[in-house]
């Protein structure tokens, strides 16, 4: 009786849902998912170094945007003298306009835009933004001389439609040529990076105040 | 009988089938990781982009409003000459010299590299390839009142940059505007609508 209870061992292997893994397996399976993983991580990595990029990108175009619309639109055409970089100095000495310089060179180049004379302003500056990045704003002047109107069959030259302006030239038109300069790398100057970016704009701002 | 039938039910798959569950999960992975991996760098690349076309946007945006300027001055300098173009009604456009590409004074154009942080900076070239021009400019009606003689003038200017010039035309952007200026035909003072 009790000997036929006694089933005999048997050699048969255990389901396989009850086997488990293999110190092998476990570490392949490790290895497959850090193959997959890793390029993940490194562009994770640099989508957060393009993320800075891109941001100072839009913070040189919003800046950029700001004084060019100030010297297109808000700053009288006389006060925008030519030179690389250009001189603000009204030639009038209109004290509400030397008031109007003077708030607004702050805000356009924060720093390093003052001129040789007490009034007088450089168009550049050196700009820090929130996260410590450095952008460095240069305007040119450019008066255009030789500039000339047809219409109706006839020609009329600058100097036959307005008088000399206070440098002396008959000038109707004034380039300006805008550029910003940043380094990727917080607090460098980017005069003295050689992996510095720069955007440009460029604008024809005519005497329309006569 | 019945209660083999129901035995086999509940059992877990076979070993076989399970196996196979494996090569189910690991595609489903490997698709999911891929869709992520997608999304990053599809998001990455539009921000890039999207700033590029924000800048190329605000390039042609200051050269349109550069040729508006410049049809302004034309307009407050030669008030009565413009007037006499449409009356004589030769001209569909008096105003067709305004335009970048035509005065070599004005061209947008670069040529070689440039950089204003230089002591050497070329005054006839510029940083990127761009134009404006006066695309059309009509009379849109006259106002007498007393002395006082106004013309209405409705002007579009089209302005242009082509970002990878000189390599190729392509992929250019534009800007427009289309305005009426009200202008004193005697005095070239001018008003909005």
């Amino acid at each position: 009786m009790t000997t036929r209870s006694i089933r005999p061992p048997t050699l048969r292997p255990r389901p396989a849902q009850g086997r488990g893994f293999t110190v092998v397996e476990v570490m392949i399976a490790f290895l497959v998912l850090g193959a997959v993983l890793l390029p993940v991580f490194l562009f994770l990595t640099n989508a957060m170094k393009e993320t800075e990029q891109f941001y100072c990108e839009a913070a040189a175009i919003s800046r950029a945007k700001f004084v060019m619309d100030a010297m297109m639109f808000q700053i009288p055409w006389r006060c925008i003298r030519a030179g690389n970089p250009c001189v603000f100095d009204d030639p009038k000495k209109v004290p509400a306009v030397g008031s109007l310089l003077q708030a607004a060179m702050p805000l356009m180049f924060e720093t390093g835009y003052d001129g040789p004379r007490p009034g007088t302003f450089k168009g550049e500056g050196l700009i820090k933004d929130a996260k410590g990045f450095l952008y460095r704003i240069r305007v040119a002047c450019y008066d255009i001389e030789d500039l000339d109107f047809k219409i109706g069959g006839k020609i009329f030259p600058a100097a036959r439609l307005t008088s000399k302006d206070a440098d002396g030239r008959y000038t109707l038109l004034k380039k300006l040529v805008l550029q910003v300069r940043w380094s990727l790398t917080k607090g460098k100057d980017p005069l003295s990076d050689p992996q510095a970016k720069n955007l440009f704009l460029v604008g024809y701002k005519a005497d329309l105040e006569r | 009988m019945k209660r083999q039938e129901g035995r086999a039910r509940v059992d877990v798959p076979a070993p076989r089938q399970r196996r196979g569950m494996a090569v189910v999960v690991v595609l489903a992975f490997a698709v999911i990781v891929g869709v992520l991996l997608f999304a990053l760098v599809s998001s990455s690349t539009t921000i890039g982009s999207q700033n590029k076309l924000t800048l190329h946007q605000l390039q042609a945006y200051y050269l349109a409003h550069s040729g508006m300027q410049h049809v302004q001055l034309k307009l407050r300098l030669l008030p009565r000459e413009t007037y006499e173009a449409f009356a004589g009604g030769s001209d569909p456009n008096p105003y067709a010299d305004i335009s970048s590409d035509d005065q070599a004074s004005l061209l947008v154009c670069p040529n070689g590299p440039f950089d204003l942080f230089t002591d050497q900076v070329p005054k006839d070239a510029e940083p990127f390839r761009g134009s404006y021009r006066c695309e059309s400019f009509r009379l849109s009606g006259t106002h007498r009142r007393m002395k006082l003689v106004q013309d209405a003038y409705r002007i579009k200017i089209v302005a242009e940059v082509y970002p990878k010039f000189p390599a190729s035309l392509k992929n250019h952007v534009a800007d427009v505007i289309d305005e009426e200026i009200i202008v004193s035909r005697f005095t070239g003072g001018i008003g909005g609508p």
